[in-house]
């Protein structure tokens, strides 16, 4: 049976009509938002990762139906940040054959809100990313881009309150 | 396959309940494991517009909404501080940030999983469930029971209890092989043994835990862990998880031994 959904899609207000048993993964997908990767589908691989109201969660055990009423942000809806990020991310090696990126920065972004300080030490950003699984990094690459991304974060703060003083 | 014929978000606990009583109706907690494996719901009930989110503590202990995720468990100030770090050592393991935003307690508890780390925990405390007709149950009667009509609301945990949670994993983030709770307050010393891996167990340690010497503890751990059964799977045999049960218990005691003991 379907339900009539209405939620925010990247800043976008949308109604759709899905079935009770869509899970969100399929849904965007279907809306065209491929950046959302199918992976394991059991939870295990961060690949399906989206923004629920600003927290990351895994859009392919998440039943579509349970958007209503919220904020679903993908990679899509964040091009500029993941530029950025895909800038460090590569600069280290890190973007090899890329299948995981989307769900990773989608859960690198998130980090700027568990850690609002921005400095996040690298067993909170190992901590943290453990649900993002890669085939071809080895993570190192991973772990050293985050590091210089958050280092740039906190040096662009500190230039902003310099400023502003 | 999962299949699910109508979907609904009830806006009291009665509407929920009545749904409840529906044949073919499950409540969805984090739907975290709901495409494991074949399922067909003729009414999917879900709680999250019932404001079952929340940890408030008062001078005896915590409430905890049946729809408070891991993720807030496991980075909440209060409850951590008055447990020694025990929830966030239970959940941080749980394969990934992203899955517990999603995964609830109250659907840990009430999935009374064998795997279950929240519910190993649990056990170990002063602890009860709050069901919505039936009023609060132990949380000992609850996890004995292997199936259930009324709606999980909140979850009360008392202080009066000091907990250690130790789990030994193959990979970081991988279900537990064996997991162990152990706690102590003034009416004793008591451990859980979860993951063996059927649903936890509650076993009652002797009152002089905390005096005795190595081989002591050893004998003590060995007996605990051998009061209850195991089954043998993936991440180990039997034999293999009485053995790691054993050493977990016994790290337990000296550990809350090394903490002061009692709380």
């Amino acid at each position: 049976m379907n339900k009539a959904v209405t939620f925010t899609l990247n800043g976008k207000k949308i109604t759709r009509e899905f079935p009770c048993d869509l899970f969100l993964l399929e849904a965007l997908r279907e809306m065209g938002c491929k950046s959302v990767k199918r992976g394991c589908e059991t939870s295990a691989c961060g690949l399906c990762t989206v923004w629920l109201d600003e927290k990351p969660v895994l859009s392919c055990t998440t039943l579509a139906v349970r958007a209503d009423g919220h904020r679903i942000t993908t990679l899509e809806g964040l091009q500029d940040e993941a530029r950025i990020i895909g800038g460090y991310l590569a600069d280290e090696g890190g973007e090899q054959c890329g299948f995981c990126s989307p769900g990773l920065i989608m859960n690198i972004l998130s980090m700027e809100k568990a850690f609002p300080e921005l400095n996040p030490s690298e067993a909170e950003i190992r901590h943290y990313l453990e649900g993002n699984l890669c085939r071809c990094s080895g993570y190192e690459s991973h772990i050293r881009a985050v590091t210089h991304y958050f280092a740039a974060k906190r040096a662009e703060r500190d230039a902003g309150k310099e400023e502003t003083k | 396959m999962l299949h699910i014929n109508h979907y609904y978000r009830p806006d009291t606990l009665e509407e929920a309940w009545q749904l409840r009583q529906k044949k073919g109706s499950a409540i969805l907690g984090g739907t975290g494991w709901l495409r494991l494996g074949e399922h067909t719901i003729q009414h999917a009930i879900d709680l999250s517009s019932l404001d079952l989110s929340y940890i408030q503590e008062d001078e005896d202990g915590f409430l905890i909404g049946a729809m408070t995720t891991l993720r807030e468990i496991e980075i909440n100030e209060p409850l951590n501080k008055a447990f020694d770090g025990a929830f966030t050592e239970a959940v941080w393991h749980i394969v990934g940030v992203q899955f517990r935003n999603c995964a609830t307690i109250g659907g840990s508890a009430y999935g009374r999983f064998g795997f279950s780390d929240v519910l190993a925990l649990l056990l170990a405390l002063d602890c009860e469930v709050h069901l919505y007709k039936e009023g609060w149950v132990p949380i000992a009667e609850f996890a004995g029971r292997s199936n259930e009509a009324d709606l999980l609301t909140e979850i009360r945990i008392r202080k009066n209890r000091r907990v250690v949670y130790l789990s030994e994993r193959l990979n970081a983030n991988d279900f537990p092989a064996c997991a162990v709770a152990v706690s102590n307050g003034t009416d004793g010393w008591r451990c859980t043994i979860g993951a063996r891996p059927c649903r936890a167990k509650l076993v009652t340690l002797p009152t002089d835990c905390g005096s005795r010497d190595e081989s002591g503890l050893r004998k003590i751990a060995e007996k605990a862990a051998a009061s209850v059964t195991y089954g043998g799977g993936m991440r180990g045999s039997a034999a293999y998880r009485q053995a790691v049960a054993a050493v977990l218990i016994r790290r337990g005691i000296q550990a809350l031994c090394a903490k002061g003991g009692q709380a």
